[in-house]
């Protein structure tokens, strides 16, 4: 009975690091239908499937939302500490990725306005903005550019006085 | 070959995940309350992303926090309170798992609400968040629990295969790219605000900094799954990795995602896995206050009494450890290990253990026990399907305890395998011919061979060799460096003892006894040193090779054995591979040992953790052993000490005066070769007008007529043994070559008349004995 547990725990445990291995080399994210549902459904409890392309292949550029109207001009992340203004650039990104969506694009830049409108309730109008700064290479640099930031995407909400 | 699971489940120190329980629960807490001044803003159906939106991209089966917030919110609490509820939850399940109460609960929990912040939180989340999310649930799996000591090293190896997938996927990714080999990386890196803790623009000049920074990276990563498993480079490369994100925490401010990775690589790889490395410090004389006090006042005594014994029964060599529940109280080398090169008795002098080998098989059956891939109570044939004696209800159902302790119904048959020039297979194959003394499981009749049989069971279940799992299992983790197990490896050894055996009343150099055949009862070469490790081990079960139960099954007395001649030992009895008795009121678990050349004692003392090593090289240097291991065994009790130096005494082995009986029938018709199917060959040959003249491999005995074609050696079968008692009828030899009267004898069959053959044994012996005193 207990060679049977034994060689349970074994094949499971073998099966786990399969997964890990092919999630780490991006495959499990190629597998569709019923079978990629759930790999990704173990994968989201176990992280098993994760893959750790971190600043991978390349760098990209810092994003963050800017709100600008009304007199009023500042970022999401002003004023946080560093970790949370790391994580709220992160939040710009996902933003950025939403806007690239039809079905998302105004849920999400709706979410932050009315964040906006919420912090500043006098505020009628606001332009949402994901930036990127960015960066030149080293030669540039030389050369003398030097790094900005870049509108990625904007809207513009009007607050709707009822 | 069949393939064996059991190296999978070998118990390795649990303190490398015990340490990443604790670490990473208390980094998780830090990291919380660090953003609890926003984490609203990251969560909840009001923040910066809400539910409603997370909800719409996340698998629904993944519990998020809305889940887990709804059902309080059912019942009347609000939505931000519910939140704090959750997060005061997640905060105390970690701190729970941190000081390890009910830790398998508080783990399911933690990582249940960090994968619901992580999933409600995922426009926020980054790789360490996932990281975080993994190894909390690699610490639910782990199934130890807070008094465990060793986990499987199967489940440790998946922990730490799943961290090198991380970095050479993490290296390999970035090596894709142009700018890790360019140094743009770095540069890009350093140059965004959200990273900028220094102002690092004079990379752009120097280009080749960030470059080699980027390949530093790329080797620390790629290497990392290739170099930290081997011993000789896992520091460095544990050093490096910690380095690389000493320098991320520093340069980019990334504290937290620096922090966890650090202690990932610490945990896993750098706190020490195995037992043995615990144990690899050298046993030191204890300055202990306690423990000095406890060996000076009569250490003095001691060593009188050695020099004494070893002047009255001409010892060459002695080597003497007592142990303190793991320290060595006192230990020191007498006299020499090589008379003619003059060369010293050390600690770390090896001596050849005779029997007292046999606890390390008996350990290694303990070891598959525990980890439930034998039985010991099973038959041995569940494991050894060709397992065979001569009685066929034997075969089938005698056990492993049995083995163990001396109840497979054979008696002691020494002469069957002493100097034969058999393999261990042959002797085992060989064991069906032995003729048994009474039933299986009756009572105790030491027999040393089955110990082979006990070493067999050992290869075919582990899939290793005898002295493979010997050495992996036991000796590497209790730290028994020095020892070998091997008469060959001993000898290579240049500081190893040589053996002596004393003949009428001269000491002589005679060869080592070659115990391979018979390895698994008695071919363990070892030194105080290491048996300091080993008792160390036997009477505080550090390190914890075994759970406890296991461990003290080792020590229950299990086979009752015939009373000692000393009244002061009572209630004798073996356990598996010890002896355990009571001497004066105490309990004393020992073995003696004694083979060619040498006699040696390891026992301790249960109730106190005190033990004692006794190394002779001197053949069947019983009384003084004896006398010597009772003196100790009396100061280390605190009991008023005996006189056993005058107690114990050797008696002369001499050539016994048997009186001549007047031939009867032609001497020379009984000459030839004759055949044991176990034991082999015995030659006779006529001696004189009236003797005959025995030879048994290398052992020689004279046979002195009875009258009745009945003959008794003159020399016993050992020092104190009986005589050989010899019949001859209808071309037979019938011997009696065992060492109790009540013991079957042994048929030869005449296979060439008048013995052409010689022995190859240059000099007479008599054999030595392996055995418990």
């Amino acid at each position: 009975m207990r060679s049977i547990k034994r060689a349970l725990l074994v094949g499971a445990f073998g099966c786990h690091l399969v997964l890990v291995v092919a999630g780490a080399a991006h495959l499990t994210a190629r597998v569709h239908g019923p079978v990629g549902r759930e790999l990704r459904f173990y994968d989201a409890l176990s992280g098993a499937g994760d893959s750790y392309s971190f600043f991978a292949p390349a760098v990209g550029p810092q994003l963050h939302v800017r709100f600008t109207g009304d007199h009023i001009d500042e970022t999401l992340e002003a004023g946080k500490s560093r970790e949370v203004g790391f994580r709220l650039g992160n939040v710009a990104g996902t933003v950025y990725v939403a806007s690239k969506r039809d079905d998302l694009r105004r849920a999400f830049l709706a979410s932050l306005a009315a964040r906006f409108f919420g912090a500043h309730p006098d505020a009628s109008v606001v332009r949402v903005s994901i930036e990127a700064w960015e960066v030149p290479t080293m030669s540039e640099y030389r050369a003398g550019a030097r790094p900005r930031w870049r509108a990625l995407h904007d809207a513009t909400f009007v607050r709707n006085v009822p | 070959m069949t393939w064996s699971m059991q190296p999978l489940f070998r118990p390795v120190s649990a303190r490398p995940i015990i340490a990443l329980r604790v670490g990473l629960p208390l980094l998780l807490l830090f990291h919380l309350v660090w953003l609890s001044s926003d984490i609203l803003s990251l969560h909840g159906s009001r923040g910066i992303v809400p539910w409603e939106l997370t909800d719409l991209l996340r698998d629904p089966r993944v519990p998020g926090l809305s889940t887990l917030a709804r059902p309080w919110m059912l019942v009347g609490i609000g939505e931000e309170p519910a939140i704090v509820l959750l997060l005061s939850v997640y905060a105390g399940s970690l701190l729970a798992l941190a000081l390890g109460v009910h830790a398998r609960i508080s783990a399911f929990v933690a990582w249940g609400l960090h994968l619901g912040l992580l999933t409600s939180a995922f426009a926020s989340y980054y790789g360490v968040d996932q990281l975080a999310n993994t190894f909390l649930f690699y610490l639910f799996v782990a199934s130890f629990r807070r008094r465990d000591e060793t986990i499987a090293v199967g489940g440790l190896r998946v922990v730490q295969a799943h961290l090198c997938v991380v970095y050479l996927a993490a290296g390999l990714d970035k090596a894709r790219g142009h700018q890790w080999w360019n140094g743009e990386a770095i540069w890009q890196t350093v140059s965004q605000p959200v990273f900028a803790t220094f102002d690092l623009a004079s990379f752009a000049a120097h280009s080749w900094i960030p470059m080699l920074l980027g390949w530093a990276t790329l080797v620390v990563e790629i290497g990392y799954a290739l170099f930290v498993w081997p011993r000789h480079t896992r520091k460095v490369w544990c050093l490096a990795t910690i380095g690389l994100h000493l320098g991320t925490g520093v340069l980019m401010g990334l504290v937290f995602f620096s922090s966890v990775m650090i202690l990932l690589t610490s945990c896993l790889f750098l706190i020490p896995e195995t037992v043995a490395e615990r144990a690899r410090t050298r046993p030191r004389l204890a300055f202990a206050p306690v423990a000095m006090m406890m060996c000076l006042p009569w250490s003095p005594e001691l060593e009188s009494l050695v020099h004494r014994l070893m002047a009255r029964d001409h010892v060459p060599g002695v080597a003497v450890g007592i142990v303190d529940r793991g320290h060595l109280v006192y230990g020191r080398g007498f006299g020499e290990r090589d008379v003619e090169a003059g060369l010293p008795v050390t600690l770390e002098t090896l001596f050849p253990l005779g029997s007292a080998s046999k606890a390390f098989t008996a350990t290694a059956l303990a070891l598959l026990a525990d980890e439930g891939e034998i039985a010991l109570d099973a038959p041995v044939r569940a494991y050894l399907p060709d397992f065979s004696l001569a009685d066929p209800t034997a075969s089938a159902t005698v056990t492993t305890r049995d083995i163990l302790t001396h109840r497979s119904g054979l008696p002691r048959h020494d002469l069957f395998w002493y100097e034969a020039p058999l393999s261990r297979d042959e002797l085992y194959h060989r064991l069906r011919f032995l003729e048994p003394s009474g039933p299986p499981h009756d009572r105790w009749r030491y027999n040393s061979a089955m110990y082979v049989v006990g070493g067999r069971i050992v290869e075919h279940v582990s899939g290793q060799t005898w002295e493979s799992f010997v050495q992996s299992r036991i000796l590497g983790p209790v730290g028994m460096r020095r020892t070998v197990l091997s008469t060959e490896a001993m000898v290579r050894d240049d500081d190893h003892a040589t053996a002596y055996a004393l003949h009428d009343g001269d000491l002589h150099r005679i060869p080592t006894f070659d115990a391979n055949a018979i390895a698994p009862a008695g071919a363990v070469q070892t030194s105080v040193n290491d048996l300091v490790r080993w008792l160390t081990f036997h009477a505080t079960r550090s390190p914890p090779l075994l759970g406890e139960d296991m461990w003290r099954e080792l020590h229950r007395s299990q086979a009752d054995m015939p009373a000692a001649d000393e009244p002061e030992v009572r209630n004798r009895h073996y356990a598996l591979g010890w002896i355990r008795e009571t001497y004066r009121g105490h309990a004393l678990v020992m073995h003696d040992g004694a083979i060619d050349g040498f006699t040696v004692h390891v026992g301790f003392l249960p109730e106190t953790g005190r033990g004692l090593v006794i190394l002779m090289n001197r053949d069947l240097a019983t009384a003084a052993l004896m006398a010597l291991a009772y003196s100790a065994y009396d100061r280390l009790l605190g009991l008023e000490p005996l006189d056993w130096e005058g107690r114990l005494q050797e008696i002369p082995t001499r050539t016994m005066n048997v009186a001549k009986t007047t031939l009867d029938f032609p001497i020379e018709t009984v000459a030839g070769t004759y055949e044991h199917p176990a034991y082999g060959e015995i030659t006779i040959r006529t001696k004189g007008d009236d003797e005959l003249a025995m030879e048994l491999r290398t052992l020689r005995f004279t046979l002195a007529y009875r009258g009745a074609r009945r003959f008794l050696s003159r020399e016993p079968i050992a020092d104190g043994g009986p005589h050989i008692a010899v019949r001859f009828a209808n071309e037979k030899l019938i011997a009696a070559l065992n060492f109790d009267a009540g013991d079957p004898v042994q048929v030869f069959t005449l296979t060439a008349p008048r013995a052409t053959r010689r022995s190859r044994a240059s000099s007479p012996r008599t054999a030595g004995t392996s055995g418990a005193r």
